[in-house]
């Protein structure tokens, strides 16, 4: 844990911390009555995202997805039953966004020097349709195999929010009673009502030379408490937030391709085709799984202005900038499609 | 000057004689390949989990990831615990007392034992009765008449009992062990541990009158504190390592962070004197992260340094040179100006800078969980018994009072027999 600080509002108490995990930095905003117990909630909340970000950690060895990928072209490999669960979500949001959302991408990802190697200076690769058919998963022995060799998973683009929906489930029933909780600035939970807005910083310039991976959030979501500004967060000026979206008890995530740059090509890599995603700037989706809404988000950069492909049972609204400036999208009455919507154009809230 | 072969320093290039002495190179233990593999049970093996707090949870998902165990039962007197373990553990039956787990559930050939310390006697002796293996985490209990029940019960029975010391069964910590033992370091100057966490140790409850029981750390009247619940594991690193124990400890412990109406110490330093005058140093902080935990022998020709998922061996620049090191991996770390300080080769690791990249494969934990379950299934000695149990809780407890009291207690070693 790096930092707390105990401010009082409104007769309540607000307790904020932060730790460092997932190569970012995870904060957390909590209010109750009661500071001794908040910091108590909040550290077991700490301590549950540190126990994800070593089982998922696709670089520590010693990691559950380390030994998935070293063992599991061989043979099957058991995993704890909450593991299981993941994978399994991460099947099924592959099917859903039309294999938009795939975690089997890690050799792409080393291909393209996302992964702590210089990017190979020529690769060919071939793309296979829905890499996830290569991942088979055993219910009954909670096991998960390879059915092809050089198969690789890396959860990097589920992890955070997963980690904040189990931190939810934390504050949740530790009755909590208002919390906001991000991971990077990129994805957030928000338990009551909380105004957050959306800044989006110019795309960097393309460097000369190949640049190291970095923190794949550049984002900042500055928040706004019921109109006033948190007593422990300065908040930027308001000029400086172009977009406002209203949590309530719902998570936001927000991807954009050029959160991390190698040779001018964004860290988003298309399952389908092998390659950089390029053409959407920014996707952020509002849903009640941060899981969802993280994977979601990485999806619709894929998907770029086809979002139509998609189809999710996940009630939610969806942002996607086009050309003439941030367009919602909501999920149509009775159907699964997403489809414009004439209510929520691009303004301040 | 003992007889040494010079001539391979002698023979090393200059340029690689001034590296050596100018920066600080370390050599990486690196298991073999051979020592992280684990060789699958030749029985099916069904476990009970007793104590479903953070611990008992990890254990059953370190479970779940081995061949060949089933866990079967998991039992907690909290509801709310027992349904977050039960949910973890699919398919085991949920108990909220040991004794109807043991009652219902003949079959369970071994128990793990992760409740609060201060549970372990009754549950220990019920379960040897009941005729199960057991795996009792560490420290044994918090009192020297429950561990040494706990040891004549276990010495009545024929099963196995495994106290859960993770050093023990941690490859790297026994490979290093090997280095240290012979006399690659040779003579033994000082030692030091340190274990830094920062967190509160207390366990949040909407429910009052339970938050004295779920909050047992911090209750002066059971918890042995820092040293019993953080530095057992570091402290019987060095009792195994030296073949050892220390005659004497000297204490002190404060409230640095968390003034929040505790009397257990937030902050302690202790230091042990071993017989032949060697001194381990130990601090453990719950108010601060910084280098998370490790132990450090510094010997006249060289020093190991562990960190529970890697270890190094920093030699002297007089250490004569082996004929292994041309091809073993080194790990070059930033000098501080004076002193060499050490950044943490985990985070390096973390980040992809560690070339070599063969950590540990497993946690601490599963390895210990591992080598409980090897010993059922060979019919051998366990990683550690209950009686070294007993010895590393005699200078744990000895450590707590002398923290308590101020000053310095003698260890008495007549305790250690039962």
């Amino acid at each position: 844990m790096d930092d707390s600080r105990i401010t009082k509002l409104h007769n309540r108490e607000t307790v904020v911390m932060a730790t460092h995990a997932m190569a970012t930095r995870f904060e957390l905003i909590l209010e109750g009555d009661d500071a001794t117990h908040i910091r108590a909630v909040g550290e077991e909340a700490i301590q549950e995202i540190h126990r994800w970000s070593h089982k998922l950690n696709f670089f520590a060895a010693d990691s559950d997805i380390s030994r998935i990928n070293r063992l599991a072209s061989a043979c099957s490999v058991r995993v704890d039953s909450e593991l299981f669960d993941l994978l399994n979500r991460c099947i099924d949001l592959n099917h859903e966004t039309a294999g938009a959302f795939d975690i089997s991408i890690a050799p792409f990802m080393r291909a393209h020097g996302f992964r702590n190697q210089a990017p190979a200076q020529q690769f060919a690769i071939t793309p296979t349709p829905l890499q996830c058919g290569t991942i088979k998963l055993d219910p009954k022995e909670l096991s998960i195999h390879f059915a092809h060799a050089g198969t690789e998973i890396d959860l990097g683009g589920i992890a955070k929010g997963w980690a904040l929906d189990r931190v939810r489930d934390i504050l949740v029933r530790h009755r909590i009673a208002r919390a906001l909780v991000h991971g990077g600035t990129s994805s957030v939970i928000a338990i009551g009502r909380w105004n957050v807005g959306i800044r989006t910083p110019a795309p960097p310039e393309p460097p000369e030379t190949p640049e190291p991976p970095e923190s794949p959030d550049d984002w900042e979501a500055r928040t706004a408490s019921e109109g006033e500004a948190a007593a422990s967060r300065p908040c930027g000026s308001i000029s400086e937030i172009e977009w406002m979206a209203t949590l309530s008890n719902t998570a936001l995530s927000i991807s954009a391709p050029h959160g991390r740059l190698i040779n001018g090509k964004g860290h988003v890599i298309d399952p389908r085709t092998g390659s950089p995603a390029s053409g959407t700037p920014i996707a952020a989706v509002v849903c009640k799984s941060a899981s969802d809404a993280e994977a979601w988000s990485t999806a619709l950069i894929v998907l770029q202005s086809h979002p139509r492909e998609a189809k999710t049972s996940v009630s939610s609204l969806v942002a996607v900038e086009h050309e003439t400036g941030l367009r919602w999208l909501r999920r149509g009455a009775g159907s699964h499609v997403f489809s414009p919507s004439s209510e929520h154009t691009s303004s301040h809230s | 000057m003992s007889e040494e072969r010079l001539p391979t320093l002698m023979s090393t290039s200059r340029r690689t004689f001034i590296k050596t002495t100018t920066g600080l190179s370390a050599l990486a233990i690196t298991p073999s390949a051979h020592s992280l593999i684990f060789t699958p049970l030749s029985v099916e093996i069904s476990v009970a989990v007793i104590g479903l707090g953070r611990q008992g949870r990890s254990i059953v998902a370190e479970l779940q990831k081995i061949d060949g165990v089933t866990v079967a039962a998991v039992c907690d007197s909290n509801a709310r615990r027992l349904e977050l373990g039960a949910r973890r553990a699919r398919g085991a039956k949920s108990f909220a007392t040991h004794t109807e787990l043991l009652q219902k559930m003949p079959d369970i050939a071994a128990v793990i034992i992760a409740t609060p310390t201060h549970l372990h006697k009754d549950i220990a002796i019920d379960a040897l009765a009941a005729g199960t293996h057991i795996y009792c985490e560490a420290p044994l209990a918090h009192t020297l008449d429950d561990c040494r029940a706990i040891v004549a019960a276990a010495r009545a029975s024929d099963r196995i009992f495994h106290t859960g010391m993770l050093g023990r069964s941690n490859p790297i910590y026994k490979l290093a062990r090997t280095f240290v033992l012979s006399g690659s370091i040779r003579d033994l100057v000082t030692l030091r541990a340190h274990w830094h966490e920062k967190t509160s140790w207390r366990t949040p409850s909407s429910d009052p009158s339970r938050a004295k029981e779920l909050n047992w750390k911090l209750d002066p009247d059971v918890s042995l504190g820092l040293a019993g619940e953080a530095g057992i594991h570091q402290f019987d690193v060095f009792h195994w390592y030296r073949r050892k124990y220390p005659v004497r400890v000297s204490g002190h412990g404060g409230i640095h962070l968390y003034d929040d109406g505790r009397t257990v110490p937030d902050t302690i330093t202790c230091s042990f004197t071993f017989e032949d005058d060697v001194v381990l140093q130990y601090d453990a902080t719950l108010a601060n992260s910084y280098e998370n935990h490790y132990e450090l022998f510094y010997g006249t020709m060289g020093s190991v340094k562990l960190t529970w998922t890697h270890g190094w061996l920093f030699k002297e620049a007089d250490a004569p040179t082996q004929g292994w090191e041309v091809y073993a991996n080194r790990q070059q770390f930033h000098k501080e100006e004076g002193i060499t300080l050490i950044a943490d080769a985990t985070q390096l690791a973390s980040q992809g800078k560690l070339k070599e990249g063969v950590g540990l494969q497993d946690t601490s934990l599963h390895y210990a969980l591992e080598d409980f379950l090897r010993s059922i299934d060979e019919n051998k000695p366990p990683a550690c018994s209950a009686e070294e149990g007993l010895r590393c809780c005699v200078v744990a407890i000895a450590a707590r009072d002398a923290i308590r009291d101020g000053g310095t207690k003698e260890i008495d070693h007549g305790l250690f027999k039962v």
